[in-house]
C-alpha cells in the first residue's frame, strides 16, 4: 500500500525549477529539429489518486497517448498526451508529407514523445545527478477499469506542457514515480538545498 | 559602493543559486522579486545597477517585464536574462527588447562572471 | 574478444559518423549488403547504401546527432527500413524482414567525436505471430458477430411462433364464443323488432285514449288523467323509442364483434377467386377517405393489373382495417399512402401513415386480439389481429414498423399462386 510522501514547500519549489530547466532543454531540442518556437508551461506538481490520474490524462478528447517506462536511480513511467489538432502541421515540420497514414501518425507521436519526454527526463536526472534510462515509447490505449484496479492510492505526478507556437498542437508530459524513487528524489533535493 | 542588483525569479532555489553565483570580488545590495509583477514594482521605485531576470514566471513573465522597461521613458537598466528556455527564437526576442545578455539555466558561475566582466562590472 | 562478439551478434549493429558515413557494420549487416557495396561500404553514406528508406534514416540520424538522445522505430509503423529478406526465405510465410530499430548517440572518449550506433532487430517471427493472432481475432470477431445475428434471428422466430400460437388459440376461443353468442343475438334482434312494433301500438292506443278524453264524463276524465300522470306517460312515450334505438345500436356492435371474431375460424380458401388488388385498394381508400376527409390519400402501383387468388371479402376487410388504423392514427391532418409492388413471387402491399406511431412497448402486442390503446368503447382491438389472421390464412406475411411521432408502415407480403395451382391449393 502506498503512502504519498508530501514535499515541503522548498522541495516543491526546487523540483519545479529543475523541471523548468529540463523542459527548456527539451523544448530547445524539439525546436532545433522542427525549427519552430515551442512555448513551455510552468510545471505542475500534484498528488493524485488513480481516478484523478485517469481524468488528468484522459479527460480531454481528441488526444493520443504514449507511455514510456524508465529505470535506474529513479524509476517510474512517463505518459505523454498529444493533441490531435495541429499534428499534421508538426508532421510537415518533421518532413512527413500529406496525407498522413495511420502508421505515419503513430510514428510521429512516438517520436515526439521520445524526444520531449526523453529530453525532459534526461534534463531532470542529470541535474539531480541521478542516472535513468528511458525505454522505448509505446502507444497507450487506456481503460478506466484498469485504473480502478491500480494498487496505489496516491502518487506524485509532475506535469509539463509544450505548445507549438505556430500551430494548435500541444503536448503534456506526465511523470509518475514509484515510492522508492520519490524518497530518493526527496533526499537528493535536500542535498541540493543544503 | 555596493552594486545594487535585482534578482527576479519565481523559484527560491533559482534565486539562491543566482546569489551564490555572483562573483565574490564585489559587494552587492540585493533585492529579490518572486514574480514579474514584483519586479515591475521594484523597477518603478528604484534604479538598479544590474537586473538578473528569469523568463518563465506565472502571470507576468520576464518578457512582460522587458516590454514594460522598453516602453517607459527612463533609461533601460542592464538586464541579464537567465532562462531555462533558451530556444534561439526566445533569445532573439529578449535581446531585441533590450536585454544585454542571455544566459541559460542551469546557471554556470563562470559564465555569469564572464558576462559581468564583458559588461564592465569587473 | 568483444569485437568478435559484436561481429557475431544476431542483431544488426552499425556505426556512422556525423556525415552519416559508415564506420562499422557487423556480420548481420554485411551479410545483407547490396552486392555493389560488399567491398566498399566503409566511408560511404549509409543513406546511399540503403537508399530504400534514405529520407527516414537521414531524419532519424539527424535527430540523434542534434539531440544526443536515442531514437526508436517499430515494425508496426515502419516494418522494412532495410530491404532485407526474411531469415527464413524458404519456409517462412513472410518474404521481407520485419524490423525494430534503435539509434543511440555514442561519443569517442579519446577524440570527442560523435557517432550514431544503429541497432537492428529481426522481429519477423514476432510480427508474423502477431499478424496471425490479429487475423485470428478478426475471424473470431466475425464468427461471434454471425452467432449474435443468428441468436437474434432465433429470438425473433421464437417470439413470432409464440405470437402465432397466441393468435391461434385466442382466435379459436373467440370464434367459439362468437358462434355461441350468435344464436341469442338472433332472437334478441328479432324480439327487439317485435318489441318496437308493440311499443308503437301501445303508444297509439294511449294517444287514442288521450285524444278522446273529452268524450268521457268529468269523473272518468279525471281518473284517466290521474292514471296518465301517475305512470309518467309523457316521459315513457319520449324515452321508449330512444331506449329501443340504443339497444339496437348496441346489438349491432355486438354483431360486428362477433362477425370479426368469426374471421378467425373461416377457411380462406373457400370463396377464392381472382382478385385485382389495384381495384380493391382504390375502393377501400375511397371508403376510408370519405370517413376521414381531412387527410391526403394516395395509391401507388407498380403495375396496371395485380392479381392474386384470394377471398375478396377477406382481403378487403384486412386492408380496410389497416387503412382505418392509419387514418385514425393521425391526430389532425396527414397523409396515408398505399403502395403495391410486385415481383415474380410476391405482392407487397405497404400502408404508410404520418400518424402518432406506436410506442415501442406496444409493438409486440399490436396483433394481439382485443389489444387496443384507444379509450374503452372506441375500439375493439380486433382490427390488426383480424388482418393478421386473414393474411396468415392466405399464406402471407404481415409486419409493422413504427416511429413515435413520425408514423407507421404496415407491410403485407402475399405469395402469388397461379390460377392453375389454386384448384389444388390446400384446403
Amino acid at each position: 500500500m502506498s503512502v504519498v510522501i508530501p514535499l515541503d514547500e522548498e522541495q516543491r519549489d526546487a523540483l519545479q525549477e529543475l523541471l523548468n530547466i529540463a523542459m527548456g532543454q527539451a523544448a530547445n531540442s524539439l525546436a532545433q529539429l522542427i525549427e519552430t518556437k515551442i512555448d513551455i508551461s510552468i510545471p505542475k506538481i500534484t498528488s493524485v489518486t488513480p481516478a484523478q490520474l485517469y481524468s488528468l490524462l484522459f479527460g480531454s478528447q481528441d488526444t493520443f497517448h504514449t507511455r514510456q517506462s524508465f529505470l535506474g536511480d529513479i524509476q517510474g513511467e512517463v505518459i505523454s498526451v498529444l493533441s490531435r489538432s495541429g499534428l499534421s502541421e508538426i508532421a510537415k515540420l518533421m518532413d512527413y508529407s500529406d496525407p498522413l497514414s495511420k502508421e505515419d501518425v503513430e510514428e510521429i507521436i512516438l517520436e515526439l514523445s521520445n524526444i520531449l519526454a526523453g529530453a525532459c527526463l534526461a534534463g531532470l536526472s542529470s541535474q539531480l545527478e541521478l542516472t535513468t534510462n528511458l525505454n522505448m515509447p509505446t502507444l497507450f490505449t487506456p481503460n478506466k477499469e484498469n485504473f480502478d484496479e491500480l494498487k496505489w492510492q496516491h502518487s506524485l505526478v509532475m506535469e509539463v506542457q509544450f505548445t507549438v507556437a505556430v500551430s494548435s498542437f500541444s503536448m503534456r508530459v506526465v511523470f509518475c514515480l514509484d515510492d522508492d524513487s520519490l524518497t530518493r528524489m526527496k533526499d537528493t533535493l535536500d542535498e541540493l538545498l543544503d | 559602493m555596493a552594486l545594487s542588483v535585482l534578482v527576479a525569479d519565481d523559484s527560491k532555489l533559482s534565486r539562491r543559486s543566482v546569489k551564490k553565483s555572483l562573483p565574490p570580488e564585489l559587494d552587492y545590495d540585493i533585492s529579490e522579486a518572486t514574480n514579474g509583477q514584483e519586479a515591475i514594482d521594484f523597477l518603478a521605485e528604484n534604479t538598479f545597477d544590474l537586473v538578473l531576470l528569469d523568463l518563465t514566471m506565472p502571470e507576468v513573465d520576464g518578457v512582460d517585464v522587458l516590454e514594460y522597461l522598453s516602453k517607459r521613458e527612463e533609461c533601460f537598466p542592464n538586464v541579464i536574462v537567465i532562462s531555462a528556455d533558451f530556444q534561439p527564437e526566445i533569445q532573439r526576442i529578449v535581446l531585441s527588447l533590450g536585454a544585454q545578455r542571455f544566459i541559460r539555466k542551469p546557471l554556470d558561475k563562470e559564465e555569469l562572471a564572464m558576462t559581468m566582466f564583458e559588461l564592465g562590472y569587473l | 574478444m568483444f569485437e568478435q562478439l559484436v561481429e557475431k551478434l544476431p542483431v544488426g549493429i552499425g556505426i556512422v559518423d556525423e556525415n552519416f558515413l559508415v564506420i562499422y557494420l557487423n556480420d548481420f549487416f554485411r551479410d545483407r549488403l547490396p552486392r555493389e557495396y560488399r567491398n566498399s561500404y566503409k566511408d560511404t553514406p549509409v543513406t546511399d547504401i540503403f537508399s530504400h528508406q534514405a529520407k527516414f534514416l537521414e531524419r532519424r540520424l539527424k535527430s540523434v546527432f542534434v539531440l544526443q538522445h536515442p531514437s526508436f522505430s517499430y515494425w508496426e509503423q515502419r516494418p522494412h527500413i532495410f530491404p532485407f529478406k526474411s531469415s527464413r526465405p524458404i519456409t517462412g510465410e513472410e518474404t521481407q524482414m520485419y524490423q525494430n530499430m534503435e539509434i543511440l548517440p555514442v561519443k569517442d572518449k579519446s577524440t570527442g567525436r560523435k557517432y550514431a550506433c544503429i541497432f537492428l532487430q529481426d522481429v519477423t517471427a514476432q510480427a508474423s505471430y502477431f499478424r496471425t493472432q490479429q487475423k485470428l481475432s478478426a475471424a473470431l470477431k466475425e464468427e461471434h458477430e454471425a452467432q449474435r445475428k443468428l441468436i437474434h434471428k432465433l429470438d425473433t422466430a421464437q417470439s413470432q411462433l409464440i405470437q402465432a400460437e397466441k393468435m391461434a388459440s385466442t382466435g379459436q376461443l373467440a370464434a367459439g364464443i362468437a358462434h355461441e353468442i350468435n344464436n341469442p343475438i338472433g332472437f334478441i334482434n328479432s324480439n327487439l323488432d317485435t318489441l318496437s312494433q308493440y311499443a308503437n301500438n301501445l303508444i297509439s292506443i294511449c294517444d287514442g285514449v288521450e285524444n278522446h278524453v273529452t268524450d268521457f264524463n268529468d269523473e272518468v276524465k279525471e281518473q284517466i288523467k290521474n292514471l296518465f300522470e301517475a305512470q309518467h306517460y309523457d316521459l315513457i312515450k319520449d324515452d321508449i323509442e330512444e331506449l329501443l334505438e340504443e339497444s339496437k345500436a348496441g346489438l349491432n356492435r355486438v354483431k360486428d364483434i362477433v362477425d370479426n371474431l368469426k374471421q378467425f375460424s373461416l377457411d380462406s380458401t373457400k370463396g377464392s377467386q381472382i382478385v385485382e388488388l389495384n381495384d380493391v385498394a382504390s375502393q377501400t381508400i375511397k371508403l376510408v377517405s370519405t370517413q376521414y376527409a381531412s387527410h391526403h390519400y394516395k395509391v401507388e402501383s407498380a403495375d396496371e393489373k395485380i392479381e392474386i387468388m384470394a377471398n375478396p371479402g377477406m382481403i378487403k376487410q384486412a386492408l380496410m382495417n389497416i387503412l382505418l388504423n392509419a387514418a385514425q392514427a393521425i391526430p389532425d391532418k396527414g397523409y396515408v399512402k398505399l403502395s403495391l409492388l410486385k415481383n415474380s413471387e410476391n405482392i407487397t402491399i405497404k400502408v404508410l401513415d404520418s400518424g402518432e406511431g406506436i410506442e415501442h412497448k406496444n409493438m409486440k402486442r399490436v396483433f394481439e386480439p382485443f389489444f387496443t390503446t384507444r379509450p374503452e368503447g372506441q375500439g375493439q382491438g380486433l382490427g390488426l389481429s383480424t388482418a393478421y389472421t386473414i393474411i396468415k390464412k392466405h399464406k402471407g406475411k404481415i409486419s409493422i414498423n413504427s416511429k413515435v411521432g413520425k408514423g407507421t408502415v404496415v407491410t403485407i407480403e402475399l405469395p402469388i399462386t397461379s390460377k392453375d395451382n389454386s384448384a389444388t391449393a390446400p384446403q
